[in-house]
């Protein structure tokens, strides 16, 4: 019986608390400075995707760290294997109007933004408020602007930005292919060497895209805001067709797929397949580093050109601390903390920022990083970048694959 | 005291059991859904119940669940004939009881896998040249792999489950046998094994409706398709809000799967039961 | 010379898969076909202790388990005492059918309508929410130690007991003496399936125990600090059951199995 009263006692004390929000502080309107009064000492939760060593060091050594000093607040990291989970349980809070959550920072993009934004679960629109946001993004640039077609309207702030690339070893492969055509005819020559990870994984999913856009004439047609699932699986007929075509050749035949990105990592690292992919062009490097990978890995893009998106930070619509928040995403979106995750060292991935607008000092310091054997040249990435196609179309492809490819 | 002392246990779990899958069937009959206004309807059960990759996946599900508790039971039977007492043995098998299943499942791969340590030991010992003439064991259409890692997983289990009535039997029971004149082999099979074999019963049962429930091996060392129930389900419920009623039904095909299971075990102890009260 | 044959079987195929985890933790290349790596770092293991989160993630998990074991370990208690010699036989079958059930539903079946109602409840994102959840899934192995046990012991002991004038609570005090094997059972099982979930911790609670700082990794396909994060865990969980046997079975091995 006691649990039950005490369940019952906390239920009115959780009540009590949504019912008066912690104070009548506006962060969406205040001025910056009083942002920052109201935030220091406070405590934020980040939640992010943990799997990858190199990424977590630089938020809990660097991030962390320096948000504590200018800011005065603190950052924990919560490590999660997929927003999507997070997602689904802002919305199941929102839904039993729990009003008060655990999580103020959440990384994410694509279709999960996209189902958190159109069902309210996010906080904001607050990235406007952000100085660094102000002084140091292009907010009209497309890449930025929309997230997988979808208009972020400041409901998220940009963190950096990741480019689709292949992962190959150069002692192995003296000359990679450079389009999808090219590709299938490495395949044919060298059976078993090749496979992707199935849809769902984003990296698969994303593979199959990037397939989408050279097979099926060009990515245009897919980014107008007319098309529908209809009319894409419609579209996507040459895709299937390629990807049927080349499933023989593949790992183990096509009978099976790799099931997450972790599993194709380990076999390009066993020397089972010959090229690997992903999302994140300093993946490699990273892993390089590590000794995960052989020193020879090299990574290469198509020359049409491959998929581009820009992953953003973003505060759930009961994050406990809005405002700490608030500033948190503005430190990590300073030149410093910009600076240094462009760094090979830290992580090595791209900036969300200007680098235009930086300081002489802050350019120079740019200059000088080198970011390894493994990661391609910022221009070369800069000049192979395709757009996503709408979020919501995803699934469409993520489906036609299980019934057209998996399962045939 | 009676069978109230048991009252509050019976609270909780009766609110765990009935509450938890009362709101998921709801939210599968769209009465609850994550977002939106509620509508009554049956298109996930549609959905799920007509699609043939639920009954690839039934098949598979059944396949590895039956084949992988019956080379378990075996190879516990048999470590149990062997070691008794033997304290030693019995402690070692604790180890693999802790390792986590999805470590097993990695292990697996890593171990069996093509180019695994298991084929590069191959390789020194000069059995094979390449890693492609080496056996899939993993990754593979009959399911293989996941039935490896289960064995491997749930030897141990049935072993330290059934252990301790069988050595309750032999202290109290063979050594009258023993006595009499029979031989280890007969105070084996004509009294241990009919005193002990209905709690193997519930073991393996216990074993092969967690097989049928548990995702992290056959997600390891599956393939693409078929998939396993808990696989399929578990990629409806990360998939869009549309998909999350239909893993809801996935998850009550297997809880189907689990109940027939069950029945089959408790039923086969009742007859003995019966056969007993005859005698 | 048969046992340590078995002894030597189990060994080999049960035990030492575990050295290539153990190799694994330290390698750094390995390419096909080498049987050990072509270069070792000590990285990941580093990584792991010098993290505040690993320290913190393993108060928590040892913590839960622990609070679950010792609840669900008192329901179960008093539950299995009064079922042991009941005649309510149809009570009984009501009760195990309820208690056992966790084992045959698919977890994450309760976990999507329990979250809601710990959502409405205000026990979502605490500690207690989690022991809440974990209380369940463990609940059938302790009952089921503790039937097993109990079974074994005949009721007449209990009349014995009482016509010498033992009180409920004396009656119990020797109960739990003579079933220190079961409990040991029981409560290791729950020890260590309570320190292996990973899904109620992380959605019902947002704690970070040990399986949820493993799994991004070994899902994301990081060998070493994969290997290092699966030792440490299983490690653990051998610790757990290991304490559990000492502390509540005594050091008393081999006068009773």
């Amino acid at each position: 019986m006691k649990r039950w009263m005490y369940c019952v006692m906390i239920a009115c004390v959780c009540t009590a608390c949504g019912a008066n929000p912690p104070a009548s502080f506006d962060p969406l309107r205040a001025p910056w400075d009083e942002v920052l009064t109201e935030a220091s000492g406070k405590t934020v939760h980040l939640a992010m995707w943990g799997g990858s060593e190199s990424i977590n060091a630089y938020v809990d050594r660097i991030v962390a760290p320096r948000i504590k000093q200018t800011a005065g607040v603190t950052i924990k990291r919560v490590p999660i294997d997929d927003a999507k989970d997070l997602v689904n349980k802002l919305l199941l809070e929102k839904s039993e109007r729990k009003t008060t959550g655990t999580i103020d920072i959440v990384w994410i993009n694509g279709e999960n933004f996209r189902t958190a934004k159109t069902n309210g679960a996010l906080f904001g629109p607050f990235a406007a408020q952000l100085p660094n946001v102000q002084q140091h993004v292009d907010v009209d640039a497309p890449d930025i602007a929309y997230d997988f077609g979808l208009a972020t309207d400041g409901y998220e702030a940009p963190w950096g930005k990741a480019q689709f690339v292949f992962i190959y070893d150069q002692a192995k492969i003296p000359n990679p292919p450079k389009s999808m055509e090219q590709l299938r005819t490495w395949v044919r020559d060298n059976p078993g060497m090749f496979t992707y990870p199935a849809p769902p994984d984003f990296n698969g999913s994303a593979f199959i895209r990037q397939a989408l856009y050279e097979v099926a004439g060009g990515h245009e047609p897919f980014l107008e805001q007319t098309m529908d699932a209809q009319q894409l699986s419609g579209r996507a007929q040459p895709l299937w067709a390629y990807l049927n075509e080349i499933e023989p050749f593949l790992w183990r035949a096509g009978k099976t797929y790799p099931e997450n990105i972790g599993k194709l990592d380990m076999l390009y690292a066993s020397g089972e397949v010959w090229m690997s992919m992903g999302y994140d062009p300093a993946r490699a490097a990273n892993l390089v580093k590590n000794n995960t990978f052989p020193k020879t890995t090299r990574t290469f893009v198509l020359d049409k050109g491959t998929l581009a998106n820009t992953h953003y930070l973003a505060i759930p619509f009961n994050a406990p601390q809005q405002t700490a928040a608030m500033v948190a995403i503005n430190e990590m979106l300073s030149p410093e903390l910009q600076i240094a995750k462009f760094d090979p060292n830290n992580w090595g991935e791209d900036m969300a920022l200007d680098a235009t607008t930086f300081r002489e000092q802050q350019r120079a310091a740019l200059q000088r990083i080198h970011r390894g054997e493994a990661t391609l040249p910022t221009d070369v990435l800069a000049k192979h970048r395709l757009p996503e196609m709408r979020g919501d179309l995803v699934p469409v492809l993520e489906e036609g694959w299980k019934n057209e490819v998996a399962r045939k | 005291m009676k069978w109230q002392g048991s009252s509050p246990l019976l609270l909780l779990m009766g609110a765990y059991v009935c509450g938890g899958i009362g709101m998921a069937v709801l939210e599968s009959v769209g009465a609850a859904p994550l977002i939106g206004t509620p509508r009554w309807t049956l298109d996930a059960y549609v959905h799920v119940l007509t699609a043939e990759w639920l009954v690839d996946g039934m098949w598979l599900t059944m396949r590895i669940a039956l084949v992988s508790t019956g080379i378990a039971v075996g190879c516990a039977v048999m470590i149990c004939m062997c070691i008794g007492h033997f304290a030693l043995t019995r402690t070692l098998l604790l180890i693999p009881l802790a390792v986590p299943h999805l470590v097993a499942a990695l292990l697996t791969v890593w171990i069996a896998g093509q180019s695994g340590w298991g084929a590069r030991m191959a390789h020194a010992l000069g059995i094979v040249d390449h890693w492609s003439d080496v056996p899939i064991l993993t990754n593979d259409t009959f399911g293989w792999g996941i039935i490896f890692a289960y064995v491997w997983k749930e030897v141990p289990f049935i072993v330290l489950f059934w252990l301790p009535i069988v050595v309750r039997i032999r202290e109290e029971w063979v050594r009258v046998a023993r006595v009499h004149g029979a031989s280890a082999w007969r105070a084996w099979w004509g009294v241990v094994w009919p005193l002990s074999w209905p709690s193997l019963a519930i073991g393996s049962g216990i074993v092969c409706v967690f097989v049928i429930g548990a995702i992290e091996v056959p997600y390891v060392l599956g393939v693409t398709h078929p998939a396993s129930l808990s696989v399929l389900s578990f990629e409806l419920y990360r998939g869009t809000l549309v998909e999350r009623p239909q893993a809801i039904v996935v998850a009550l095909c297997q809880m189907l799967m689990c109940l027939v299971v069950l029945a089959i075990v408790l039923f086969c102890i009742w007859r003995r039961g019966q056969r007993h009260a005859g005698w | 010379m048969l046992r340590w044959g078995v002894f030597g079987l189990v060994a080999f195929v049960f035990v030492a898969p575990l050295g290539v985890l153990v190799i694994a933790s330290g390698a750094g290349v390995w390419v096909w076909p080498s049987v050990l790596p072509q270069s070792w770092t000590g990285g990941a293991w580093w990584t792991v202790i010098a993290s505040d989160a690993f320290v913190s993630a393993l108060v928590a998990s040892v913590g839960i388990a622990v609070a679950v074991t010792a609840f669900a370990f008192v329901l179960c208690w008093y539950a299995a005492f009064g079922l042991a010699h009941s005649d309510a036989r149809g009570m009984r079958t009501i009760v195990l059918a309820v208690c056992y059930a966790p084992l045959v539903v698919p977890p994450f079946l309760p976990l999507i309508g329990t979250h809601r109602w710990l959502i409405r409840l205000g026990w979502s994102d605490s500690v207690w929410g989690v022991i809440a959840v974990t209380v369940p899934l463990v609940v059938p192995y302790v009952l089921h130690a503790l039937l097993l046990g109990l079974d074994t012991i005949s009721a007449q002991w209990r009349d014995v007991a009482r016509m010498l004038g033992a009180s409920v609570f004396a009656q119990q005090r020797t109960l739990l003496a003579m079933l220190r094997p079961s409990i040991a059972l029981g409560c290791g099982c729950a020890l260590i399936v309570s320190w292996s979930q990973y899904v109620v911790p992380l959605t019902i609670g947002q704690i970070v125990t040990i399986p949820v700082l493993m799994m991004p990794y070994i899902v994301g396909g990081d060998r070493a600090l994969g290997a290092v994060y699966a030792l440490v865990y299983t490690c653990g969980a051998c610790a757990l059951w290991l304490s559990a046997d000492v502390l509540i079975r005594g050091r008393k091995r081999g006068s009773r199995a």
